[in-house]
């Protein structure tokens, strides 16, 4: 029986398989059944660059007395002649000289001249013009220089000779127009402005690791695909039953050993909460190990790596305190979110493999598999009686991220940074910071130890919950003045960010709150005159500060006009790939147009289906706190409302700015929908010693080793 | 604490262990460049490279005359520093450096740091920064000074610092390109002779030979234990609990 068993086991692996390599070979060849044969589609991208000084007939280049206005009239007629570049008159002659044909090549010359980077960003019809053109072969873009009179040219074609052919003819192109120019208007072409390229272009296969990358990450998720399918299959024949995996880790986790986090020898709460203190102390998104490597390596790709490859040793080695999954809805929407971003990717590969941007969206997939993998270790790895512990560490770690925001707020500095810098060893480089800088409408760069001032207020923000359940909760004078303490701190730390979110992310959280604790709220309302006062005194002038931007008459503002000038503008690319996106992480916002907005991006990424998958997880996380909550336990409903609340606040800073390229915010949702799972899934026990702290004799061990493996 | 079961698992899995010493020698060893595999451990090789840096300056010299006009200088330094990597003035380099012409590449480190705004400007300029020649000329200029810098990188030191040098002759002949007309010339001045230094790559490291051996081991026992717990999870193997399975 158990033999027939492992048989199809064996039989439906070797189907995933098959059905995975099938797809993997498909991604990157042409299969044809008359005659049959395969061929390797055509998938080479070549690029070129070179560059082309423009100057006058008698040249202003060697000449002592060129004076400031004569450069700038010649950088003005470089403008001229890449705009011209790219337009059909001139495209026809470079395209002519390159022998290609001109409807082959799209040709672009963005704007860059000294206007602010919001104007040059394209809006809807610039953006569907670019969209029309993408699948041309050959791309051309004639960059010119912002103050010098030299214009970059940049090309893209199937091989590198072609590239080269194409950069190579667009001096000659352009000679050839502006000397019929001069001919038809009776002009000597010797008079004209002069063209000289600045050395041949220089050409190379831009792609070669794309092909390999394409079919591995096909066949990693045909492979997913079809075992989540089968796993399904199964489920479906044993009538919606689970397996006995659940009833023993149950069972395994019912009694803990070798004590709870903070009193515990097992490393990987330790690890957890090593990697928590880095995302709300250490600016790791500024902090790189300074070594020459493929990848650019920040603090926590250091430390997020070891947690998991720990993880993966204890789970597969299954020891007594090894980790138990238990899947929850969380898991399953976090799991889609991340499915659905990667076949998002694998599904639109040719395109975004088309456009260069295909090392871009495997990098940003595996950051989002490794959120996710952060998620999946905390759920399976801390105990349930571990969880209050982990939620009262989380508030103080934010309490000291609060009070180092307030410090930079009031005295110029970030600690945070300066800390960095000085603990970390010199094979680390930690960036730059200005908290004394100020932005286009006045406000001061004041960012903790984010990497932007709205990052700041996400992370405190969604901390701020756990100190409000604790305050609504508790009874005792001592213990409400705590909290009180707390979450002013954290609030004044919000504001002094000085930032319209630092109103708009607590107030998500204090509604959450007030949704499932209006009556107790209530009580708490003569408490909040203090706390206003209190961040006032912490963070002086911030909170009228943030209360003037949301003064009518300054929402007209760049920050605000910006943000609705998106939704028109990414329309073409929404309806181009409306369902699941153009791709996970391919919308590269420099190239493009910057989205202050994460719902924008995840809309063109991922598409309707994608966004809904995103807002998902947090949703899903408010669903599952709800029983917790509505049961008022004193141990589990303050975290199931945290939770809620810091879901909830996710959701709303997501449409404040583009949270997924902050990683502390993901981290920290990711945390605490975590502990909620946790305490949902694991059964009530009382706290358990720590048997390894207090020597046992030789016989009592030997016994412990034999008994079920408990879940850690 | 957790960690405990695993190493018990290789405790008893003694060839596994041996397996992974020994990759781990191997890995060390090549490494530390005592064994050649592939690019890693080849036999050193030696090349040089000499850096120089040139002042463009107008008739009145700009350090020790007030009068002299300034006003478009450290422009008019970015726009010849470019020029030395036209097809004419690389050929002047060439010449001057006596090295073959189709064996010099004159990149300007201004091509690597504009145009990074999309993706076939990464991707061009990717291209474009990295010629593989084995005479290299690199020159930097900014708008802070009217100076040039330069890299020249060859096989040995003597010649690295011809191809330095050649760079000042050859911005003098784009100056002297002007017509008559131009009221007066810029001057070129050298401001050192070229510093030159020797380097050898492919050296012995033993430092990253116990570090690549480390890492192997490392590496080998967490895929052992890994790959034994997803073997046994397809399988679908019941395990007594608290037990550590089999690798």
């Amino acid at each position: 029986m158990r033999r027939r068993f492992r048989g199809r086991r064996l039989a439906v692996l070797a189907l995933c398989v098959a059905f995975a390599a099938l797809c993997a070979i498909l991604s990157v060849n042409t299969v044809s059944l008359s005659p049959p044969g395969i061929e390797p589609r055509a998938m080479d991208i070549a690029a070129a660059a070179t560059r082309v000084s423009v100057d006058r007939p008698s040249p202003l280049i060697g000449d002592a007395l060129a004076t400031e206005y004569d450069y700038e009239t010649i950088q003005r007629r470089a403008v001229l002649l890449a705009t011209l570049g790219s337009t059909p008159p001139v495209m026809d002659r470079i395209a002519r000289r390159a022998g290609l044909q001109t409807e082959d090549i799209s040709a672009t010359s963005p704007i860059t001249s000294g206007v602010q980077r919001v104007f040059t960003e394209p809006d809807s019809e610039r953006r569907a013009d670019q969209i029309a053109s993408e699948d041309k072969p050959y791309r051309l873009e004639l960059r010119p220089g912002d103050t010098l009179p030299i214009v970059d040219v940049y090309t893209k074609a199937p091989t590198a000779a072609e590239a080269a052919r194409l950069a190579d003819a667009v001096v000659p192109g352009i000679r050839d127009y502006l000397a019929e120019l001069a001919r038809q208007n009776g002009k000597d072409p010797d008079e004209q402005v002069q063209l000289v390229q600045l050395g041949r272009a220089r050409a190379a296969v831009a792609s070669a690791g794309d092909k390999p990358q394409i079919a591995l990450l096909t066949f990693i998720f045909a492979f997913a695909l079809a075992g989540v399918a089968a796993a399904a299959v199964r489920r479906l024949s044993r009538g919606g039953r689970s397996g006995a995996a659940p009833a023993v880790a149950l069972a395994r986790q019912a009694v803990g050993t070798a004590g709870d986090w903070p009193r515990t020898t097992r490393v990987l709460p330790w690890l957890v909460a090593l990697l928590m203190a880095v995302v709300f102390l250490v600016p790791f998104n500024d902090i790189m190990l300074d070594v020459a490597l493929p990848i650019d390596l920040y603090l926590d790709r250091l430390v997020l790596p070891l947690i998991i490859a720990v993880w993966a040793v204890v789970l597969a080695a299954r020891g007594r305190h090894a980790p138990v999954v238990r899947v929850t809805w969380m898991h399953v929407a976090i799991g889609a979110y991340v499915g659905l971003a990667g076949l998002s990717v694998v599904l639109g590969a040719r395109d975004i493999h088309q456009l260069q941007e295909w090392q871009l969206a495997v990098k940003k997939l595996l950051l989002l598999a490794s959120y996710a993998s952060l998620f999946l270790v905390v759920a399976s790895s801390v105990r349930r009686t571990e969880v209050r512990a982990f939620m009262s560490y989380t508030l103080v770690l934010a309490s000291l991220c609060a009070i180092g925001t307030i410090i930079e707020y009031r005295f110029s500095m970030n600690v945070f940074y300066m800390a960095s810098d000085a603990a970390l060893p010199g094979i680390f480089s930690v960036g730059d910071v200005d908290s004394a800088l100020v932005d286009e409408i006045g406000r001061r760069d004041v960012r903790g130890p984010a990497q932007a001032s709205l990052e700041a207020v996400a992370m405190m923000a969604m901390a701020l919950p756990i100190a409000l359940a604790r305050l609504i909760q508790a009874s005792e004078r001592r213990e409400r003045i705590k909290y009180a303490l707390m979450t002013a701190i954290v609030m004044a730390g919000i504001v002094a960010t000085f930032r319209k979110s630092a109103f708009l992310a607590p107030i998500s959280v204090g509604l959450t709150i007030a949704y499932f604790r209006r009556r107790e709220l209530l009580k708490l309302a003569p408490l909040g005159i203090v706390l206003v006062l209190m961040i006032q005194v912490l963070s002086p002038g911030a909170l009228t500060g943030v209360a003037g931007q949301l003064d009518a008459g300054r929402m007209g503002v760049n920050t605000v006009s910006d943000r609705k000038g998106d939704y028109d503008a990414i329309r073409p690319d929404v309806w181009s790939h409306l369902a699941i996106g153009r791709g996970y992480g391919s919308y590269e916002p420099t190239s493009y147009r910057i989205l202050d907005m994460e719902m924008l991006r995840q809309l063109i990424e991922v598409g309707v289906i994608g966004l809904l998958a995103y807002l998902a997880m947090g949703v899903t996380v408010v669903a599952v706190a709800r029983r917790p909550i509505r049961a008022r336990d004193r141990h589990d409903a303050p975290i199931a409302l945290a939770a809620a609340a810091a879901a909830v606040c996710f959701i709303v800073v997501s449409t404040l700015f583009d949270v997924m390229s902050f990683p502390h915010v993901p981290y920290i949702f990711l945390w605490m929908a975590a502990l909620l799972a946790v305490i949902t899934t694991q059964p009530r026990e009382a706290p358990s010693r720590a048997p390894e702290l207090e020597p046992q004799p030789r016989a009592a061990r030997a016994t412990t080793e034999l008994e079920p493996a408990w879940s850690s | 604490m957790e960690l405990l079961s695993a190493l018990r698992l290789l405790a008893r899995r003694r060839l596994i262990v041996a397996v992974g010493v020994l990759l781990a020698i191997a890995a060390g060893a090549a490494g530390a460049g005592v064994v050649a595999v592939g690019p890693v451990g080849g036999p050193p090789t030696r090349s040089a490279i000499a850096t120089a840096e040139i002042q463009i300056d107008s008739p009145r010299p700009l350090a020790a005359d007030l009068r002299a006009a300034s006003g478009t200088i450290e422009d008019q330094a970015i726009m010849l520093a470019e020029r030395l990597a036209a097809e004419d003035t690389r050929a002047i380099v060439a010449q001057e450096a006596g090295v073959p012409l189709e064996d010099l590449a004159v990149v300007s480190s201004r091509t690597a740091i504009v145009g990074r705004h999309s993706a076939v400007a990464r991707t061009a300029v990717d291209a474009a920064s990295t010629p593989r020649s084995r005479y290299r000329l690199t020159v930097s200029s900014t708008t802070d000074a009217p100076i040039v810098s330069l890299l020249a990188a060859a096989p040995d030191e003597a010649t690295a610092a011809r191809v330095a040098e050649a760079a000042a002759p050859a911005i003098e002949s784009v100056i002297a390109e002007a017509p008559e007309t131009v009221r007066k010339r810029l001057i070129v001045r050298p401001l050192a002779p070229p510093k030159t230094k020797a380097l050898v790559s492919g050296d012995r490291k033993p430092l990253l030979g116990a570090i690549a051996g480390l890492l192997t081991f490392v590496g080998w026992c967490w895929f052992a234990i890994v790959a034994g717990g997803l073997i046994r999870a397809l399988r679908g193997d019941a395990v007594p609990p608290g037990r550590p399975a089999q690798v």
